[in-house]
């Protein structure tokens, strides 16, 4: 079984994070990354099905040099190939990314390409489903299950959804999205963080890979969040009925 | 429960800037890696510490290992976690590569075991010792038990301990009853040893004792003691009649089974000889400097979190308003951090803390790097300062984590005595640092009474030339220079004290002299912290220079106060413990109590 997986450095969501004066974007000063947690999953299972079914696993990530370290953590976890889509990361959008995933998995050919339902930067949830769309390949998102069936033709997938569990069969090649209980992520053991170190990592550009660059979706400005009000102390449930119908109006 | 938390930016900053450890890739040795590698394993290590082990710890307040048929047994989690640990090959780092290791410097393998310590110091105690035996068998052992023993010792396969103490034989192990008898192939042990840390568990399924027993014939005292490899299990797997007799229950550490153990209670102990009879002792010295470093690093570990928890706290915890508005009843509430008696205790829990870490980094990369001397004199100048500042990393290391910790529940207030929060069990933990592996009271007789005066000087002398050149090299600096004045001058008290202590022995006088071997411990210890902290304040002076964020400016100029704060507020001890060593009061000799 061929699978690719993404992976994507995601600012660490453990640090307060601050803004660019003229709301532009994120300032990168001091800022620490980390891999997104949802592609920690979608590779998770990923080594898990290789490790069942034989194959390989090939992470792949879009961004600068600098993600190399959030890419060789994928490798150090035991992907067997790794590919760098090079781009600024803080300047694409999901359709960009879902486009270029693509055509990486045109040339690549593998049987599933399993991705992280959301990075928990921008939280878009789009690139799985648009890259589906453009392969015409079935997809299960939000997947909390996954088993091969049919011989390895095909894929079993509990996908969570509003209520409860749907299960859903997807034939190969197809699409799947990693929700956060799919797996518990393993921690790459010491010798495998040596050896990931010491794996090339091919890069490639959005032009070797004849995609077209134009964006959808423009940022026009960050703005942080107001800040928390104070709260009211009611003085007894009347009260608090009183205030939801009447002020808040929620009743 | 809080986060377990390691400051990772002191971490680095005393690895690269201060000991600039990434040159030693230069050598032969460690030119397969680069400071990129270190980094890259250190943080992954932290990562996986505190997810993995740091839960074990409030585990370890309410679960017990429990004895049961002669053998100890350990909870369900504890189980998961140990084979976590070893699937990690974390505590690989630093071992042999042919014996399944990574090669990496033995300093890496220092500051995991920080990281560890912090997180779970009881965690530490079975593979430690496993480690740490493994470590005396390959640098003792024929091939044939280096082959036997060593591979399986380092990946947690099988456990090993340490069997030094009896019950009448504590700091004086030549008193110890022991027994090897020869036999064929192999000697009877017989005898019963306790307090044996990791003595048993079902974690393993093998547990490799070394044992300090005496032969047949052996002349009386230290002199007499052979070490023996005695396994639980034999190669071809029957029962060695070894027996946990009994498990203490302990004021902390309490997932490591502390057990008294029973030799040849049937007659049929196997033990195997390591090394020479009558060289036991020899042997065990061999690795006293790395275990007592150890053991200095439990202090820097357990202190170290202590302070990050007291800091968290001090943030978050208002009480009271500032003192300048002490009359207005309407004054705003502040966090406790604002009010300087707590500012102080912070700060000096700070000093502490981050000197102690640079003291025990630095002291293990002389080890790395008296392995990778090519010149004979660099490499003795090396040995030279591990020797003298051992008993210091150990004692000073134990008694200051402790106060660290001490002070971290003072902050925390009467929540800090309670159970709910962890520093109240860190303290019982951090407790034992001072006590074993030569009682702090040992290690202060060590320091003055065989290393300042061993070779005529000469080691001593080799550690005030490190002082001179650092003071030399920064007598002048435009910011810190003041301070180097105020280390030059307790530096100097240092080296007349050691003079006069010489003069006492040469008058014969005996008991004065180790009757003040702690205090000159305490003395000599804050010497060498103020060293290491205005170090770092002249580097963190330098990097201000160049391009900075915020983040690291913050932390930089900390670095400066912090060496500030420790001159001026810790550093006049030293006159105090050289007017009480002066002095020339007997009465606690005089007195009958
Ligand atoms: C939790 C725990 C784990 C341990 N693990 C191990 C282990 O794995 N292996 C092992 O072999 N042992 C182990 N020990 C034993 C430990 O090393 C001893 O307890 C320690 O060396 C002190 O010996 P003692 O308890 O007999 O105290 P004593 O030697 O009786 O000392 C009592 C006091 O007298 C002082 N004193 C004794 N002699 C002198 C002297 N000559 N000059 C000045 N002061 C002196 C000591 O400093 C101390 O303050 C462990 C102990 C504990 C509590």
């Amino acid at each position: 079984m061929k699978i690719l997986v993404t992976t994507k450095r995601v600012t660490d969501p453990g640090t307060k994070i601050k803004l660019k004066a003229d709301g532009s974007g994120i300032a990168a000063d001091g800022v620490e990354f980390k891999p997104n947690p949802f592609c920690e999953n979608a590779i998770e299972a990923a080594i898990s099905l290789r490790d069942q079914h034989g194959g390989e696993v090939i992470v792949v990530s879009i961004g600068p040099d600098e993600a190399d370290q959030t890419i060789r953590s994928a490798v150090a976890m035991g992907c067997n190939r790794a590919i760098r889509i090079d781009g600024n990361d803080g300047g694409l959008d999901g359709d960009l990314v879902a486009r270029a995933l693509a055509k990486l998995a045109e040339s690549e050919q593998p049987d599933v390409f399993i991705l992280g339902k959301q990075a928990v930067d921008g939280d878009s949830n789009q690139v799985g489903q648009l890259m589906a769309e453009y392969l015409g390949w079935p997809q299960a998102t939000f997947a909390s299950a996954i088993t091969v069936t049919n011989g390895g033709k095909s894929a079993q997938v509990a996908r969570e959804v509003d209520g409860g569990i749907e299960t859903v069969e997807v034939d190969f090649p197809a699409v799947i999205t990693a929700d956060l209980r799919l797996n518990e992520p393993r921690f790459a053991s010491l010798p495998n963080i040596m050896k990931a170190k010491r794996t090339a990592i091919e890069v490639k550009t959005l032009a070797d890979l004849g995609v077209e660059t134009t964006l959808k979706v423009r940022t026009t400005r960050f703005e942080a969040p107001p800040g928390r009000q104070a709260g009211k102390k009611v003085a007894d449930v009347a009260d608090l009925v009183q205030k939801l119908r009447n002020e808040a109006k929620v009743l | 429960m809080a986060d377990y938390r390691v400051d990772f930016e002191d971490v680095k900053f005393v690895l690269r800037d201060q000991l600039d450890f990434g040159s030693i890739t230069k050598a032969e040795r460690y030119s397969g890696f680069t400071w990129d590698d270190f980094e890259a394993v250190l943080a992954a290590s932290l990562e996986f510490t505190s997810k993995v082990i740091f839960p074990l710890q409030a585990d370890c307040e309410v679960e017990r290992p429990i004895l049961k048929d002669g053998g100890v047994t350990l909870w369900p989690r504890y189980h998961q976690v140990y084979k976590k640990y070893n699937d990690s090959q974390f505590g690989l780092l630093s071992v042999n590569p042919d014996l399944g290791g990574q090669g990496m410097p033995h300093t890496l393998g220092a500051i995991f075991l920080e990281f560890l310590v912090g997180a779970c110091p009881s965690f530490t105690f079975v593979p430690g010792l496993a480690k740490a035996a493994g470590n005396v068998i390959e640098h003792v052992g024929t091939p044939e038990q280096v082959a036997t023993y060593c591979t399986k010792m380092y990946s947690g396969e099988w456990g090993g301990t340490m069997c030094l103490t009896e019950a009448h034989a504590g700091s004086a192990v030549g008193d110890l009853k022991t027994r090897a008898k020869r036999g064929d192939g192999h000697y009877l042990i017989s005898g019963s040893k306790i307090f044996i840390s990791a003595g048993d568990s079902d974690l393993t399924s093998n547990v490799v004792h070394l044992v300090l027993a005496r032969t047949d014939d052996a002349p009386p005292g230290i002199k007499g003691v052979s070490l023996f490899i005695v396994p639980k299990v034999r190669a071809d797997g029957t029962f060695n009649d070894v027996r946990v007799t009994a498990l203490e229950e302990k004021m902390g550490i309490h997932g490591s089974p502390t057990c008294q153990l029973s030799f040849g209670d049937d007659g049929d102990c196997h033990g195997y000889l390591l090394g020479g009879e009558c060289t036991g002792i020899e042997h065990m010295f061999l690795m006293m400097n790395e275990a007592r470093i150890a053991v200095g690093i439990q202090g820097v570990g357990i202190g170290n979190y202590g302070y990050q928890l007291a800091l968290a706290y001090a943030k978050e915890r208002t009480q009271g308003v500032d003192v300048a508005a002490m009359r207005d009843p309407n004054a705003p509430r502040v966090a406790i951090i604002e009010h300087p008696d707590v500012r102080r205790m912070l700060m000096t829990m700070k000093a502490y803390a981050e000197g102690l870490r640079s003291l025990l980094y630095s002291t293990a990369t002389f080890y790395d790097r008296s392995l990778v001397a090519t010149d004979a004199r660099e490499k003795q100048r090396y040995e030279h300062l591990i020797e003298i500042l051992t008993p210091i990393c150990k004692a000073y290391g134990s008694y200051r984590g402790f106060d660290i910790v001490d002070t971290a529940i003072l902050i925390h207030g009467g929540y800090g005595y309670c159970r709910e929060y962890q520093v109240e069990g860190l303290l019982r933990d951090v407790k034992i640092a001072a006590i074993y592996e030569g009682t702090n009271g040992i290690q202060a007789l060590d320091l003055l009474g065989r290393k300042v005066s061993r070779q005529g000087g000469m080691m001593f002398m080799t550690f005030i030339q490190w002082m001179n050149e650092f003071i030399a090299a920064n007598k002048e600096h435009p910011a810190h220079g003041g301070l180097v004045v105020k280390l030059e001058a307790a530096k100097n008290t240092l080296t007349m004290l050691t003079m006069e202590f010489a003069q006492m022995n040469a008058n014969k006088d005996i008991h004065y002299p180790v009757l003040n071997a702690s205090p000159y411990l305490e003395l000599f210890g804050a010497v060498v912290l103020a060293r290491l902290l205005i170090d770092q304040a002249v580097i963190a002076s330098k990097k201000l220079e160049g391009d900075t964020n915020e983040k690291e400016r913050r932390f930089l100029e900390a670095k400066k106060h912090t060496a500030a704060f420790f001159v001026h507020r810790e550093l006049p001890k030293v006159d105090a413990y050289a007017a009480a060593i002066r002095s020339g009061d007997r009465s606690a000799l005089d007195v009958v109590l």
